[in-house]
């Protein structure tokens, strides 16, 4: 008996296999999605590795992580470096730059230019400060602020999701415990002007810069490229403000909140799967698995603690 | 014709199942009670530190009962033998410390207090002495 058509039993099944392999297919097409947006991501960590290079080369230092009177952070002092010279020199004409503790001059989020007025140059969106898989929008409103204080009004400001690295455990003596030590600063406190000559323990092992989210509703807050301010509302506590900008290493006391995503907001944090990325002092960005030994983690955090690092 | 198409189709869902797994270190669900001096410790964090990796945690309610979480989404902790710190004196974040720790530093700073994680259910439970 010759036919020409397909029985009911080979149609079915040939839809079942084609129903399998798309529902193979779409997780896949989202982990492709994932990687790309990982890589950007990558990239624009590297992008600020060379920034902060150039900017060594020009100063001499490394910029200082937060500034005492203006509160401005790293991430706008190294605009130029980043292509972004146009916007720089806007918000060194608003007078941001030249705030000094002996006039009082006010920090940034006084200066109405900046903020409330005008082209509101702290709401500009900085692609290279913003991880793609962090979702959500160009700007923090997590981190936003009651302007003037009390009025209900409130103003976000441009997101960023780096944050660079403050201080680190510093332990040399005992190869597990993690909460006995010292907290070493390390590349970006207030004022701060490390230089590369500080990195004994070597650039291509210490931190720079890693990922903060922003989770909505709580835990990680995300960052803000310009700096920090003083009305982060229930975000992030008043004493703690400058850790808007900055993260930890672990930490002598309370070191659980400082693991990899982790829900505090001192920590760093990402969407990426399993882990965050870190810039590293040589511009190389590691990606750092959540399941890193804390010990090992702090040891590569400091930047002259002469620890032996293993493979990360 | 149709044992072709049933075999194939066996032999490509068999081929499948190969592609899920396991992705980190072993983790096991653990729970338990803490007591001191026989009464439930109430809002201690307890801290599970393995010998090497990430460290799993979880908080007592007002019965003592604590699980531990190792991320956000996944509950328990890494297999094989911790060291484990159960504080009261928490403080939050950044804070320096202000609530009082009522539990003696054997079991937290100094610990001396260890645990092993099998793979199954664990159940841990801590009966703190003053």
């Amino acid at each position: 008996m010759k036919r020409n058509a397909f029985t009911l039993i080979e149609l079915l099944v040939v839809i079942a296999i084609i129903a399998t392999l798309v529902a193979i297919l779409l997780p896949a097409v989202q982990q492709a999605r994932e990687a790309a947006r990982r890589s950007t991501c990558k990239n624009n960590l590297k992008q600020i590795g060379l920034a902060l290079h150039n900017y060594h080369d020009t100063f001499n230092t490394m910029p200082p992580g937060t500034m005492r009177t203006s509160h401005l952070a790293w991430s706008c002092l190294i605009l130029p470096n980043l292509e972004q010279g146009s916007l720089y020199d806007a918000i060194a004409a608003t007078g941001a730059f030249n705030a000094q503790a002996a006039d009082n001059t006010p920090s940034w989020d006084a200066i109405t230019d900046l903020t409330t007025t005008g082209n509101r140059l702290a709401s500009s969106v900085i692609p290279s400060y913003i991880c793609p898989s962090d979702g959500g929008k160009n700007v923090n409103d997590r981190l936003r602020a009651e302007i003037p204080s009390g009025s209900g009004t409130y103003y976000s400001f441009g997101k960023s999701n780096y944050v660079g690295s403050f201080s680190a455990l510093y332990n040399n003596t005992d190869p597990v415990a993690t909460n006995a030590g010292s907290d070493r600063p390390t590349v970006f406190y207030e004022n701060s002007n490390v230089k590369f000559a500080d990195f004994t323990d070597g650039l291509s092992n210490s931190f720079l810069v890693t990922e903060r989210e922003e989770r909505i509703g709580s835990g990680p807050a995300g960052s803000l490229w310009i700096g920090y301010h003083s009305n982060p509302g229930a975000a992030i506590g008043l004493t703690i403000e400058e850790f808007q900008v900055r993260f930890r290493v672990e930490r002598v006391s309370n070191d659980t909140d400082y693991i990899i995503n982790g829900d505090s907001v001192y920590n760093p944090s990402s969407k990426h799967k399993g882990g965050a990325q870190f810039l590293m002092g040589d511009g190389a960005v590691r990606f750092v698995g959540e399941n890193i030994n804390l010990r090992q983690y702090a040891a590569i955090g400091t930047i002259n603690g002469s620890e032996v690092i293993g493979e990360f | 014709m149709k044992t072709i198409f049933c075999s194939l189709l066996t032999l490509f869902l068999a081929v499948l199942s190969g592609c899920s797994g396991p992705q980190g270190p072993e983790v096991a669900p653990v729970s338990g009670k803490v007591t001191l001096d026989g009464l439930p410790l109430n809002g201690a964090l307890v801290t599970f530190y393995p010998q090497d990796g990430r460290p799993s945690m979880g908080t007592t309610d007002s019965s003592g009962s604590y699980a531990l979480n190792y991320t956000r989404d996944q509950p328990g902790a890494i297999v094989g033998d911790h060291i484990v710190r159960i504080t009261t004196g928490l403080v939050s974040g950044e804070e320096t410390q202000k609530v009082k720790e009522t539990v003696p530093a054997k079991y937290n700073s100094q610990s001396e207090l260890t645990a092993s994680v099998s793979k199954d259910n664990n159940t841990l439970n801590f009966d703190l002495k003053k």
